[in-house]
């Protein structure tokens, strides 16, 4: 079919191998250059990339849901002004309850750290030890918000059960937002800052 | 990729009067009066041998040169070798071995080109193709040739008829048709034609005997012939060639046509898969970056809040509560042994102090304390005797270190 010896055939030979060329080079592109074959690789991995991250996402929500549910239940949302006042309440019911009486409570310096501010409060109370050890199962096992952070025990008298507890506990604030900083009141058109109308320094006409 | 001859599927040995024809493939033959009385050859493509009446025959030297220039030059010498016009003649020659002075002696051979149209005419109608017509005693040529025969005759049963062919040293001296009528005679002159010595070979013919026998016809020894002769008229070629070449040039353009469209369509398609799949990776860029963002902003959040959470959960979930472990001493605290100090503080050893009648009570409660999975590093800090009111005590202070008593300290990063 392919003559290139016969000027007459020539032209048609060399078309001949033409249609080969292009039949062969359309081969090789089914064969080697698949782009059917590339676009369904590429939606098993975009697939699998797209699982992979919406599994990381699921973690971290859920990851965040629990790290949330933690500070919702045990942090302070109020201020230091609110939650001292609030902890003597607590701890004085709770002597109360277990018949000890609170010798004392202090409020200490409070503590910034990077995401919260401790608050330490420190107490004494005088009872029996296992009031006092009843006490502490009470406060350590109530939605009180208070970690236990140190017990001191003493005893009082000899022959008897009396102790005087010093205990340190720790509230944790939830830091105050950031105020965002207040812009520059506009100024009237003379230049001269705005006063308000009921301002002493208002100037009647 | 050149094309080659497709193999004749017949050998048709044709004259007017009679017809065998040799069926390649099955090795059979079939002999009739003309075409139509043989089934089976319809489409096929054969090898024309011409009768011995049909042919012209001659020995001549023709110079030693390509066949192409040996041709034109016996188409030269035609005239002085036939009785009939070049013009009208179809011919070929085959070179023997033999050289003289004016050249390689050539068997030539011609035939009418009106008789050549006859036969093509008839075997068009049954649709046969033709690949090359030889003059049918070119055969017995080649045997000869084969068999070192010098002198001889070959005689063939042909029908009704009788194909006689002479050789004297070497040479065709005469190739005829005869009847059986005529047979005899014709023996008796091509005997003396040959001369003395000369061999006998038949098929299909007894004669006195002394003959030697052939099993099959000379139409059987084609393929060992190897003969390339060709009495084809140049018309015929020429129109044969144009078919051929014009069926080349169809399937060459077929072949563009059809490389042509297989390169578009996948070229196309190509394309189209292309688009398709840069659209799908945009969309999945897209996806990706959306999800990204949301995974990682969602990780950041809890990485932020985790220490803080961890801080919280670490305070109010601790492995063991100050209450647990206050509880625990108490229990293992053996009689007449009495704590006067304890402290407990997170992420630090636990403290016990206490007054004991005995040394050995206090060995038991250090004991006590280190068989509790709940404490690690029990360890006495002193026992020291005393006197309380008469009454010889054993003051002890013991350390121990509860499981999972860690520090509240924030983890994660520092502010800077």
């Amino acid at each position: 079919m392919i003559n290139f010896k016969d000027p007459k055939d020539q032209t048609t030979s060399a078309l001949a191998v033409l249609g080969m060329v292009l039949i062969g080079a359309a081969v090789i592109v089914s064969l080697f250059f698949n782009r059917g074959m590339d676009a369904r690789t590429f939606q098993k991995k975009a697939k699998k990339d797209a699982e992979s991250l919406e599994q990381r996402s699921l973690y971290a929500k859920s990851d965040n849901s629990v790290y949330m549910d933690a500070i919702d239940k045990y942090q302070w949302k109020e201020s230091e002004d609110i939650v001292t006042p609030s902890a003597l309440t607590i701890v004085s019911k709770k002597a109360m309850e277990n018949q000890l009486s609170l010798v004392n409570f202090r409020p200490l310096k409070s503590v910034e750290t990077n995401s919260m501010i401790q608050l330490p409060l420190q107490f004494t109370v005088d009872g029996s030890f296992a009031a006092v050890a009843a006490m502490l199962d009470s406060l350590e096992n109530s939605d009180s918000r208070l970690a236990v952070q140190q017990v001191q025990f003493a005893s009082q008298e000899a022959e008897t059960d009396m102790v005087s507890a010093n205990v340190n506990l720790l509230a944790y604030l939830a830091k105050p937002e950031k105020k965002k900083s207040i812009e520059p009141r506009p100024t009237n058109p003379a230049g001269s800052a705005r006063t308000d109308i009921n301002s002493s320094s208002a100037v009647t006409p | 990729m050149s094309q080659k001859p497709q193999a004749a599927q017949l050998l048709i040995e044709w004259d007017r009067e009679w017809v065998r024809v040799h069926f390649v493939d099955s090795s059979t033959t079939k002999e009739g009066v003309n075409l139509e009385a043989i089934d089976g050859i319809n489409g096929k493509t054969a090898i024309l041998l011409l009768s011995r009446r049909l042919i012209l025959q001659r020995s001549i030297a023709l110079p030693d040169a390509q066949k192409s220039d040996v041709l034109v030059a016996l188409k030269m010498k035609l005239v002085d070798v036939f009785p009939i016009p070049a013009s009208e003649l179809a011919f070929d020659f085959i070179p023997t071995t033999e050289k003289n002075d004016q050249g390689r002696v050539c068997n030539v051979f011609a035939a009418r080109t009106t008789d050549i149209n006859e036969v093509i005419a008839v075997c068009s109608k049954f649709g046969i193709v033709i690949q090359q017509i030889i003059p049918v005693q070119a055969l017995t040529l080649k045997v000869a040739e084969q068999n070192s025969l010098s002198s001889g005759i070959f005689v063939e049963r042909f029908g009704d008829f009788v194909n006689l062919d002479v050789y004297r040293y070497g040479d065709l001296v005469s190739s005829k048709v005869v009847d059986l009528n005529s047979l005899d005679n014709e023996i008796a002159r091509m005997s003396a034609m040959a001369g003395e010595g000369s061999k006998t070979f038949s098929f299909n013919v007894t004669l006195d005997g002394t003959e030697q026998k052939l099993p099959a016809p000379f139409i059987n020894s084609f393929a060992k012939s190897g003969l390339t002769l060709d009495l084809e008229p140049e018309e015929y070629r020429t129109t044969r060639d144009e078919k051929i070449r014009s069926d080349r040039h169809r399937k060459c353009y077929l072949l563009f046509v059809a490389g042509l469209a297989i390169a578009a369509f996948v070229g196309n398609d190509y394309m189209s898969r292309t688009d398709a799949l840069a659209k799908e990776e945009a969309k999945y860029q897209r996806r990706t970056k959306n999800l990204l963002e949301l995974t990682v902003r969602d990780e950041s959040n809890a990485t932020k809040i985790k220490p803080a959470a961890d801080l919280l959960t670490r305070s109010f979930e601790p492995a063991q509560k100050s209450s647990d472990i206050v509880k625990v001493v108490s229990m293992l605290l053996p009689r007449d042994t009495w704590l006067t100090g304890m402290t407990f503080e997170r992420g630090k050893p636990l403290q016990i102090r206490g007054t004991s009648k005995k040394t050995e009570l206090v060995s038991q409660f250090v004991l006590g304390l280190s068989k509790q999975k709940r404490f690690r590093d029990v360890r006495l800090s002193y026992a020291n005797s005393g006197d309380i009111g008469g009454v010889a005590t054993v003051q002890f202070s013991i350390t121990a270190f509860p499981v999972g008593n860690l520090p509240l300290i924030e983890t994660g990063k520092k502010k800077k």
